[in-house]
């Protein structure tokens, strides 16, 4: 894949998985994959492309109160640990083995995107603008819905939703995807916070688990300073179009179609390398 | 909030210019604009989480103060992990 080649497919994959809030690195992986690159060499370029997509989402989410930093750190904290497992793990791991599977995640992504449903909180005409966002010494919070009411949430079943982040940050360290697309999931449907809050935290907490993985892979000397200069400028640019895109599709329907887009690449890839 | 936001939003402007410099500068000052680049991207996170960890301990919120410091512990235990192994 050349340069050209490189920088569309980390704008369009960016803007396509903000859109769908899957984040890109999902599509972008199996792509650079499929096109030639090894999956040693694409894992790190898909985590550029989540820290990028994560940083370009960071303004906008704090101004609106969105993010549940709480939730984030505490759940974090284990997803960071597997990362690093995962991370030091694809060191060691065969090639077509990496390869199987990422076509198993992008599988299982397809699932999680076509199913993802969201719980919907009922607004509370007692809460005001001053109880927006989250709360001193607890996981729960306000957030405000696009017809302007409030709805007050709280995270439940944590001990199980940190199974789901264990597993998601084991996947980003070994694959090099974000993981977003259980962790959104594990967040709303399991911990049954809003799906809104769930994407907004989730895009924050995938930037850390990136970075650590990241780390490992520049220790492992798989960074290639170029390609993933190339990757960041464009996914910053995608991630930050794709959100704002987000008013002319309705998310739902964008991650119908990545579903099915991901069925295909996932089946490509372990019939490959099988 | 606010404030972090406005630090997030430099970063991203900051992030974008070492990418463009660090794809289509060539040479060394290129190279350094990439490292520059990832070296943020890795970072920000890290700076969002201090930032909190300090915010929340100012004002109270030891729970959460210290979950914070706990996460920005794995944070550092990773990369001195990853560079001496």
């Amino acid at each position: 894949m050349n340069p050209v080649e490189l920088a569309v497919a980390a704008l369009v994959t960016a803007a396509v998985g903000a859109l769908g809030g899957l984040g890109g690195a999902i599509l972008l992986v199996p792509i650079l994959v499929l096109s030639g690159l090894s999956a040693r060499e694409a894992a790190p370029l898909g985590l550029i492309s989540v820290a990028a997509g994560s940083l370009a989402a960071a303004p906008h989410q704090l101004r609106a109160h969105l993010v549940n930093h709480r939730l984030g750190v505490s759940t974090e904290i284990i997803g960071s640990a597997a990362a690093l497992i995962g991370a030091l793990a694809s060191g060691i791991i065969g090639e077509s083995t990496l390869a199987v599977m990422l076509g198993v995640v992008a599988l299982v992504a397809a699932f999680f995107g076509a199913r993802r449903k969201g719980i919907r909180n009922l607004p509370d005409p007692s809460l005001t603008i001053d109880d927006l966002g989250e709360h001193a010494g607890s996981l729960s919070g306000v957030y405000q819905l696009d017809d302007g009411e409030f709805v007050r949430y709280q995270a439940n079943r944590v001990p199980i939703g940190l199974v789901g982040m264990a597993a998601a940050g084991l996947i980003a360290g070994l694959s090099g995807v974000s993981g977003g697309f259980i962790k959104t999931p594990t967040t709303s449907e399991v911990m049954h916070v809003p799906v809104k809050v769930a994407a907004a935290t989730t895009t924050f907490t995938v930037g850390i688990t990136s970075a650590v993985a990241l780390l490992v892979y520049e220790a492992q000397g798989r960074i290639v300073v170029s390609d993933a200069a190339l990757v960041a400028g464009a996914a910053l640019v995608g991630g930050t179009f794709g959100v704002r895109l987000q008013a002319l599709f309705p998310p739902p329907l964008v991650r119908k179609v990545l579903s099915a887009v991901l069925v295909i690449i996932g089946v490509l890839l372990i019939v490959r390398n099988l | 909030m606010a404030r972090l936001a406005g630090l997030m939003q430099t970063a991203l402007i900051a992030a974008f210019l070492l990418a463009l410099g660090g794809a289509f500068v060539p040479g060394t000052v290129g190279h350094i604009s990439g490292v520059a680049c990832v070296v943020l991207l890795i970072s920000a996170p890290v700076v969002r989480v201090g930032w909190l960890t300090v915010e929340w301990a100012r004002s109270g919120d030891r729970k959460f103060a210290l979950l914070g410091a706990v996460l920005l512990g794995v944070l550092v235990t990773s990369g001195l992990l990853a560079f001496l192994r």
